[in-house]
């Protein structure tokens, strides 16, 4: 260690040296920040590709940090997920931020576990917190009402405020829930009764309008297909099959036409359900034959589950379990999948024997059942207007 | 060879050391926006692809170049044609801002910024919700000034970066929706420069609030804003459509006669929205919509190819609540943006539920098709084109030296621009082929001789004695001579048709309490165009009040609005109850002859955003003002306003009057002009007010106070004789003044205190240079629009002469 320390001395003494090594350092930088700008200039594609995996590691530290809190959430270690949300990484994360979904969706578990065990104080903190960061987000005002309902100087002004907002906004389960507990609670329960069905009737009547079907071909699906017939001819040893099994599986992942005339025949449609005599409801749509994928986008009713999707094509009727599709802004429940925010969404495959009808165009229905998620007091008003009868 | 190499070698740090700081300086920079706007920032739709971490490199190497090449530009280049706008912002604010872009950026900071010469107070914060806003060098702005110092009568204004390449798309859209006549915000193109650096062309736009609904001459109302996209999204509301519910709308402006949260017009028009179409649609929309305005907004959208003001965002709503009509404010249109970039062509642009709504109306489809075709007869197609002609002529030389242009390349720039100003040409050429189209013709032919639906107007005469009890809404009323109107208590007429109640001396005709015990009527009202060139005369109206409704209110005795050509004369109006008003119009013309004004409860006469002759009429014990302006133009003479509560004449919210022979006697003020209205008096006796002339300013909006010219007068008694406050100023010419002065702004020429009847001199105006330009410009103005007023003038004495 010492003789490296003397020789380096020894070098930076000397005049010339200095230079030498100055403008080596500087030849290299200059060269590779050429080198970075050239690789901007002539593969922008995979300078994209770097940024996406940045963006998405950064994303990914906070998607453990929520999983680690929604654990914590989940056995009710309410303040292990305080502590987190305390930390200054956290506390700096803001709406429209990659990381705030996250923030939003541990701000929603730590009010609704703070209200469970009837913490009204903090409750009232973070509702607060929360309604700072994102103004018009209806279910952190409800929250916040809802807490400060229970705080002693604040009942009238948060029943006031549940009952002027819930007529804002009926359709919110959380301001809803909250506002018929103000209801029941004072011996209302026959109004109580009331806004909970109407929630449900509205919920019932959101949910099946708006819907959208997107449909298109996607590489993700069409890679592993054409790789798969690669490595079926490679093992045949069908050489000239081999060759164009390549071509078409390298044609698929780099050229870029090819790229942009696949973005060009996604579609959507937008349709509003309607049940057939099983209890399904079905929504059938025109689709070019070699898609790969569908898009399901329902209405953003909070606590809307689709179950036992099937889709019927070219006379075959395809089972689509819960594990072969992929959520956004839904979470699987209950042996299907539930919306949990309003930016919800669920993709699926495109079975493989679907994908090899004959015609140009092929007629698709897609078949699920919904329901909406019944509100934790109803139950309650139930009994109570039943024994109150 | 060796030693050239060394030589070559030792010398390379003059090549490498630029390369190393530029390099560094760019790959620093495209690292950090990135790391801002993508890693941490969620980047949405377009952004996804203009913020990857590719097209920032790009970004900034441009930008590098572009700066270069314009500190060079700059050197040979003539200065900016631009006005300029100079902002200063302390360095710590901006890092403030900075700190964590976007959101930080968006709270107000302090700053100054330089108005009419002078270091004003403003705040100063960047505005958008997409990253084309705020995620480049040129970021847009939203300044605040206090309200002292206002920048050109705009409190609020935005300075907004370019969105596209062809830098001018909301730019015209706004100057074309002006030129359509339709309410939309004051915008124009400025340079700005932040702490003395230029930071390019901007795009200045006005904030829209209830400023925008004064400087377009409408009255204070509700303006709704309908965003629910980005930040602006009501989360879990399980409402995506703004005409689903009222309650994703908020207020921008409000009309302060009802609560602020009262949004019953908005609520009623979007139920009319949810209801299939019908017949009795059409007719409810009718009634809500001002469907003129709506069908010019239409014309305006195919025009422009906008179909940005959809079911989600961009809508600034009006609602008039002395016409009780929704009117359509443009903002943030991008006209032409999207058929630019190959969406097809579209005659009618729908992308609302509202929209969708008024194209099932009849009578909007009519409309829309007049409008255009006067668009295209009028020649503004032309006047529109040169317009643009000449900015993209004033544009391709600004952008030469525009630090922070986007794309970097002022030719791209200057070619997308005129590629904007081809396809404008072509879009035009395409409605004026279709408008004037033998098709067309025949369609406007079919459409004119469909028979309106409706009911027949049909015209009502009363005569005798008549009750009137409840809310009566009527066509065309025809009063006989000798008539006697006995209304019951709350109730009112609404009139929508011509009126004409013409009693005579012997045959008045009488407005009265059902019996001298009742509570108080409500109102006669005079409502809308219909209602035009109606008349009073001989007519006697007492014991009234108002009448407020969800949607309208009334709030005189005898209300008209929106009317033109009435003519009242003769009458007597007295001993109104209740509301503030005995006699109040709006958006009107009247014509007041020979009218008396008894005992009013509170203002005699209230005139809001009108036009008024009044003559020979006497204003007596009015509980508050006498005569009530509010942004009208109002010529007086030969009338007396006695013991008034307040002010005798009232010039407020820039009011122009013009009085001639008139007396005012024991009023608590004579005449008042304030906020940037100006009264032009000649031979007035002011006697015994206890302030004779009054100016300030009260409301800061106006941006300055009023003025009061007064020549070949009298004033004597009372307390003060002339005060002018803050912004304010009176002159007083050639006229007997006794009493003392108020604050400096008076300023007198050839007055005295001999009380002399007799003028100094036959001069209507003081002698040029006295400071009275625009004094002389408004008296050249009202003497051309009333020559027989201007006639009554005596330049050779002083006071009013027709009473003795």
């Amino acid at each position: 260690m010492n003789s490296v320390v003397s020789r380096v001395d020894r070098l930076l003494l000397s005049k010339s040296r200095l230079r030498f090594v100055g403008n080596w350092m500087l030849m290299v930088s200059a060269l590779f920040v050429l080198l970075l700008f050239l690789l901007f200039q002539k593969q922008e594609e995979t300078i994209n590709k770097v940024g996406s995996w940045v963006a998405s590691a950064y994303k990914h530290s906070y998607a453990k940090d929520r999983k680690k809190a929604m654990v914590w959430a989940g056995s009710g270690d309410v303040h292990a997920v305080i502590k987190m949300l305390e930390q200054h990484d956290w506390q700096l994360v803001q709406l429209g931020d990659r990381s705030y979904p996250f923030k939003r969706e541990l701000l929603l578990t730590l009010c609704e576990q703070l209200r469970l065990t009837q913490r009204y104080d903090e409750l009232n903190a973070w509702a607060s917190i929360w309604r700072k960061l994102e103004k018009r987000n209806v279910t952190a005002l409800a929250y916040w009402y809802e807490s400060l309902r229970h705080l002693s100087g604040g009942s009238q002004e948060g029943r006031r405020g549940l009952q002027r907002e819930w007529a804002r906004f009926p359709l919110n389960s959380h301001l809803t829930e909250f506002y018929a507990a103000t209801l029941y609670e004072s011996g209302d329960i026959q109004t109580a009764r009331t806004i909970l069905n109407q929630n449900g009737q509205a919920k019932a009547t959101a949910s099946l309008t708006g819907w959208q079907i997107h449909f298109g071909r996607y590489a993700r699906e069409l890679l592993p297909s054409y790789l798969d017939e690669f490595l079926y001819q490679l093992k045949v040893m069908d050489w000239p099959a081999v060759g164009g099994a390549w071509q078409r599986l390298w044609r698929e992942a780099t050229n870029s036409k090819v790229r942009r005339s696949r973005r060009k025949q996604r579609k959507m449609v937008a349709v509003n359900l309607q049940s057939n005599v099983e209890g399904l409801f079905s929504a059938v749509v025109e689709v070019p034959a070699n898609i790969t994928r569908f898009k399901i986008v329902p209405p953003p009713v909070i606590g809307l589950s689709i179950t036992d999707m099937q889709l019927s094509m070219a006379g075959r009727v395809y089972n689509i379990p819960t594990s072969a599709v992929t959520v956004r802004g839904m979470v699987n429940h209950d042996g299907g999948v539930r919306v949990i925010n309003s930016e919800p969404s669920v993709w699926f495959p495109l079975p493989a024997a679907a994908r090899r009808a004959e015609t140009e165009t092929v007629s698709a229905e897609l078949l699920f059942k919904i329901t909406s998620a019944r509100l934790m007091d109803h139950k309650r008003l139930s009994t109570s207007g039943s024994q109150s009868q | 060879m060796k030693a050239r190499l060394r030589v070559w070698f030792l010398w390379s740090w003059v090549i490498t050391l630029p390369v190393t700081l530029l390099g560094g300086y760019w790959l620093y920079s495209t690292l950090d926006r990135f790391g801002t706007y993508n890693v941490r920032y969620q980047a949405v739709g377009s952004a996804v692809k203009n913020m990857a971490l590719g097209a920032i490199g790009q970004y900034e190497s441009e930008a590098i170049v572009h700066r270069v090449r314009t500190m060079l530009t700059q050197i040979t280049h003539s200065p900016s044609a631009l006005k300029a706008m100079h902002l200063f912002v302390p360095e710590a604010h901006l890092a403030q801002l900075q700190s964590h872009m976007p959101q930080s950026g968006f709270k107000y900071v302090r700053g100054r910024m330089l108005i009419d010469g002078k270091l004003r107070k403003m705040k100063f914060r960047y505005r958008g919700d997409s990253y084309y806003r705020w995620a480049w060098d040129k970021k847009s702005i939203r300044i605040k000034t206090s309200k002292k110092a206002l920048l050109n009568g705009v409190r609020v204004a935005n300075l907004l970066a370019a969105r596209t390449e062809e830098q001018l798309n909301n730019y015209l859209s706004y100057k074309l929706a002006k030129l359509i006549g339709l309410l939309s915000p004051r915008s124009e193109l400025i340079r700005l420069f932040l702490n003395g650096e230029d930071r390019g062309v901007y795009f200045f736009v006005e904030q829209i609030n209830e400023m925008t609904l004064r400087h377009h001459a409408r009255m204070p109302g509700d303006i709704y804003r309908g965003e629910i996209v980005a930040k602006d999204r009501y989360r879990d509301s399980g409402i995506s459509n703004l005409f689903d519910s009222v309650s994703v709308w908020d207020k921008v402006a409000v009309n302060n006669h009802y609560p602020e949260q009262s949004v019953l017009p908005m609520e009623r028009l979007l139920a009319l929205l949810a209801q299939p179409g019908s017949p009795a649609l059409e007719e409810n929309m009718t009634e809500l919509l001002d469907i003129e305005a709506w069908a010019r907004y239409s014309v305006y959208e195919a025009l422009t190819q906008s179909a940005h003001a959809d079911n989600v965002h961009n809508w600034r709503i009006y609602y008039d609540p002395w016409r009780g009509k929704f009117v359509p404010i443009v903002w943030d249109p991008m006209g032409w943006r999207d058929t630019m970039r190959g969406k097809k062509l579209r005659s009618e642009i729908r992308a609302s539920r509202l929209m969708v709504k008024l194209f099932l109306h009849d009578d909007f489809r009519r409309t829309r098709e007049r409008l255009l075709r006067e668009f295209f007869e009028s020649g503004k197609d032309g006047e529109f084109m040169n317009f643009i002609n000449r900015t993209v002529d004033v544009m391709s030389q600004e952008v030469l030296t525009d630090p922070l242009l986007k794309p970097a390349s002022p030719v791209q720039v200057s070619e997308a621009m005129q590629k904007l100003q081809t396809h404008i040409g072509f879009v035009f050429k395409h409605f004026k082929a279709d408008v004037f189209s033998d098709n067309q013709l025949l369609r406007k032919a079919k459409a004119d001789s469909i028979v309106k639906r409706g009911k027949e107007k049909g015209v009502i005469t009363w005569s005798g004695d008549v009750i009137i009890r409840g809310k009566q809404i009527i066509n065309d009323l025809v009063i006989e001579p000798g008539t006697d109107v006995h209304m019951a208590a709350g109730a009112s007429v609404i009139i929508r048709g011509r009126l004409q109640a013409n009693g005579t001396e012997l045959k008045p005709i009488r407005f009265l309490p059902v019996d001298s015990n009742s509570k108080p009527w409500g109102t006669i009202a005079l409502v809308g165009p219909g209602a035009n060139d109606s008349s009073l005369r001989h007519c006697e109206m007492s014991g009234g009040s108002g009448h407020k409704e969800v949607l309208v209110e009334y709030s005189a005795m005898l209300s008209v609005h929106d009317v033109q050509g009435v003519t009242i004369a003769d009458c007597l109006f007295r001993d109104n109850r209740l509301v503030d008003d005995m006699v109040h119009a709006v958006y009107s013309d009247i014509r007041f002859e020979r009218v008396t004004f008894n005992n009013a409860l509170s203002d005699a006469l209230d005139l809001d955003l009108s036009k008024v002759v009044i003559t020979d009429s006497q204003f007596a014990d009015s509980g508050n003002d006498a005569l009530d302006l509010m942004t009208t133009e109002a010529f007086v003479s030969r009338s007396v306003f006695e013991r008034s509560g307040d002010k005798g004449i009232s010039v407020g919210e820039s009011s122009d009057l013009f009085g001639v022979n008139n007396r005012l006697i024991d009023n608590q003020i004579g005449v008042q002009s304030k906020d940037r209205s100006t009264a032009i008096l000649f031979n007035q006796s002011l006697k015994n007010n206890e302030i004779a002339l009054h100016a300030y300013k009260k409301n800061w909006q106006y941006g300055t106070g009023g003025t009061i010219f007064l020549a070949k007068s009298i004033v004597s008694g009372g307390e003060i004789a002339a005060r002018a406050q803050k912004q304010s100023q009176i002159h007083l010419f050639d006229s007997f003044v006794g009493g003392p002065f108020g604050g400096k702004r008076v300023t007198f020429v050839d007055t005295d205190d001999h009380a002399r009847r007799d003028a100094s001199s036959d001069q209507y105006l003081p002698d040029k240079g006295s400071g009275l330009a625009i004094i002389e410009e408004r008296v050249e103005h009202l003497a051309k629009e009333q020559p027989a007023i201007w006639r009554l003038v005596n330049p050779n004495l002083r006071g009013a002469r027709q009473f003795e």
